[in-house]
């Protein structure tokens, strides 16, 4: 399933939004569990009174994927801690029971929740939202508290006082409402990623089968046309809301779609809009220059890496004729060069290598290549006439050592000793001195 | 009346914002008689009218409120630190323009506000929709917003009662949204309206940014 995801062209910010916008696109395509995902203070790149629109945008985005709060968060009517329990009804007695239990921390495993029905998926071995199982779906994964572990009382949720409690540092699940100034969460947590996995095991909730489905975002630009998601900084009094329409025909008992989600930012807040991208540029291999004769030929490696793992796609520019670039995938090319006669000259190249990331980067090098007119040996000795007449030999009598004395009968090679100022010649008479 | 020289300007301006907003207000125009009457301490200790939105995704929420008007007619605004705009300011109204502003939020429902009777229409207005189109909305991460309103007295008409230490408090979460997405509502309609005059009010160009 593809979710194509667009700004807005009337939001006021719009091309600021780009670079927050595609990296959580990113982010949810990768689909990654992390931790230590709250960034607080001098640790992120987020000025003081300012709110992160890339780390409130993950959260939009997540309800307007159909992700509800893990947390019982305000819609509950409970005000402060309280609303870090874990989602649920109120119960037959219309009143949310809420008690922490032994360890004071609310939304844990141990919380005392009377006649409240838990609305939470847990992972049964271990009903540990900051840990997640290789196959999500029912046989993993459950609401029914009678799956908890033996000792456990209700669902946990992934807050981040639990994940203290669990021993898990500064994690939290985007999804837990909730957002400070100067905060950063710019990456999942295992509770999102499973949540999303459970959905996507299907109507029957079993993984494995042909009900299954993958989400893939994809960025639709500063767009109005065939966005399915789309997002504008409005004057809304909100921080930021996602709004969606459920259509009348559910998929099944449990299972509904969503149409026309919106997501709105409230343009009275100060918010910080990071430029730094989660796609990392790739990282090519020093070419260097390359130096040939007019009718010799030269295969030159290029190489390139992306920790991304993206797909790189090599382009070079101001190529001669007689040079061709060949991809050969996984980060691999070939530049082979094949001058002839007339060639010869310096060359001016430029080898890109981009990847197919949001936003798209890459990396270049400039570099020359020179093709050199063949240097002509009339004598064949290995010494070029130029030299020969440099030397004051003659270019047509082999002198083998360059020396310029041309070699003797008899294959005898005249050497030149040079000994501070003077000069010694060994056999005079056979050298023709 | 207390004099200031920007009163002349705010009333102009809070005139022409209630026109801008409300159109049909001028439908609503009542007689003499039949016009609501007001009466409030003068003291700058107690707001006649408090105006505040809590967000629900802040989970340090800026517990002053964005607008208090006090019966002298001090308008203390307060915008949070991680809004633009952030500071306090202040500007006078005149006992005209206050009592005006009232008699504004008086026909925009909020001080005889009844919020079972606008949840239960909202309600059966949701439920007539779904009958109709099958379509629910849903908006995530909402927003609440409070009006309290505190008079000496309190007469809505000549034929009503005189309530004394009249005192409203009006919640409601995502008025905007709702007044959006269910028009036929006249309450939350008018309700958004009165939210939207007294947010306009925070914005307003007489403030001035007190130190």
């Amino acid at each position: 399933m593809t979710v194509r995801i667009c700004i807005d062209p009337t939001s006021p910010n719009a091309t600021h939004m780009e670079i927050p916008v595609q990296n959580n696109i990113n982010i949810y395509n990768k689909l990654q569990p992390t931790t230590s995902n709250i960034v607080l203070g001098g640790a992120n790149n987020i000025p003081a009174n300012y709110f992160d629109f890339e780390s409130v945008s993950l959260h939009e985005i997540g309800h307007c994927l159909g992700m509800a709060h893990p947390n019982l968060a305000s819609e509950s009517g409970l005000m402060g801690d309280d609303r870090n329990y874990t989602k649920s009804t109120n119960g037959n007695d219309n009143t949310y029971t809420i008690n922490p239990g032994a360890d004071v921390i609310t939304g844990s495993s141990d919380d005392i929740r009377g006649d409240d029905v838990n609305l939470h998926w847990f992972r049964k071995s271990n009903n540990n939202p900051f840990t997640i199982a290789n196959v999500v779906d029912a046989s993993t994964y459950s609401r029914d508290p009678g799956d908890l572990p033996g000792s456990h009382n209700f669902a946990a949720n992934a807050a981040r006082f639990v994940g203290n409690l669990l021993g898990v540092q500064n994690t939290e699940a985007v999804m837990q409402q909730g957002t400070s100034r100067d905060e950063a969460q710019r990456t999942l947590n295992h509770d999102d990623v499973a949540t999303l996995r459970y959905a996507a095991s299907g109507i029957d909730e079993t993984s494995g089968n042909a009900d299954d489905y993958t989400i893939q975002l994809e960025y639709g630009g500063i767009s109005s046309s065939n966005c399915d998601i789309s997002l504008k900084i409005t004057t809304t009094p909100n921080l930021a809301f996602c709004s969606y329409v459920i259509p009348p025909t559910a998929l099944s008992a449990n299972h509904v779609q969503m149409r026309s989600p919106t997501i709105e930012f409230g343009s009275g807040f100060n918010w910080f809009f990071n430029t730094t991208t989660v796609n990392q540029m790739p990282v090519l291999s020093t070419i260097g220059a390359q130096a040939l004769d007019e009718g010799q030929s030269l295969s030159v490696p290029v190489s390139a890496t992306d920790v991304d793992g993206d797909n790189l796609i090599f382009t070079a520019f101001g190529l001669p004729p007689f040079a061709t670039l060949t991809g050969l995938g996984n980060g691999n090319a070939t530049l082979d060069i094949n001058p002839g006669t007339g060639d010869a000259g310096t060359y001016n190249v430029k080898i890109d290598v981009d990847d197919d990331g949001l936003p798209i980067l890459g990396n270049s090098e400039t570099f020359y290549i020179i093709v050199n007119t063949p240097a002509i040996d009339s004598d064949g000795d290995g010494v070029d006439d130029t030299t020969e007449v440099l030397n004051g030999t003659d270019p047509d009598q082999v002198d083998s050592d360059g020396d310029g004395l041309v070699d003797g009968t008899g294959g005898i090679v005249c050497i030149n000793l040079v000994t501070g100022c003077t000069v010694y010649r060994q056999l005079p008479d056979r050298c023709g001195l | 009346m207390i004099k200031h020289p920007s009163a002349a300007l705010v009333l102009v301006t809070l005139v022409a914002a209630l026109c801008t907003v409300l159109p049909a207000h001028a439908e609503n125009n009542q007689a003499p008689g039949l016009r609501p009457v007001f009466q409030y301490s003068a003291s700058s200790s107690e707001p006649v009218i408090e105006y505040n939105v809590v967000n629900h995704m802040l989970a340090q929420q800026d517990p002053v409120p964005l607008l208090r008007i006090y019966g002298n007619g001090r308008v203390h605004v307060h915008i949070p630190a991680y809004m633009k705009r952030a500071g306090d300011y202040e500007l006078t109204m005149s006992s005209v323009e206050l009592n005006e502003l009232l008699r504004q939020l008086a026909d925009d429902g909020i001080l005889d506000f009844d919020p079972a009777a606008a949840k239960q229409e909202k309600q059966q207005l949701k439920a007539a929709r779904r009958a109709a189109s099958g379509e629910l909305f849903h908006a995530s991460d909402a927003s609440d917003s409070h009006i309290n309103i505190k008079l000496a007295q309190y007469q809505r008409s000549a034929a009503s009662p005189r309530i004394s230490s009249f005192s409203r408090q009006f919640r409601w979460r995502n008025l905007e949204f709702d007044a959006k997405n269910i028009p036929e509502s006249v309450v939350i309609r008018k309700a958004a309206n009165a939210e939207a005059i007294l947010r306009m009010l925070c914005a307003h160009p007489a403030l001035q940014k007190l130190p």
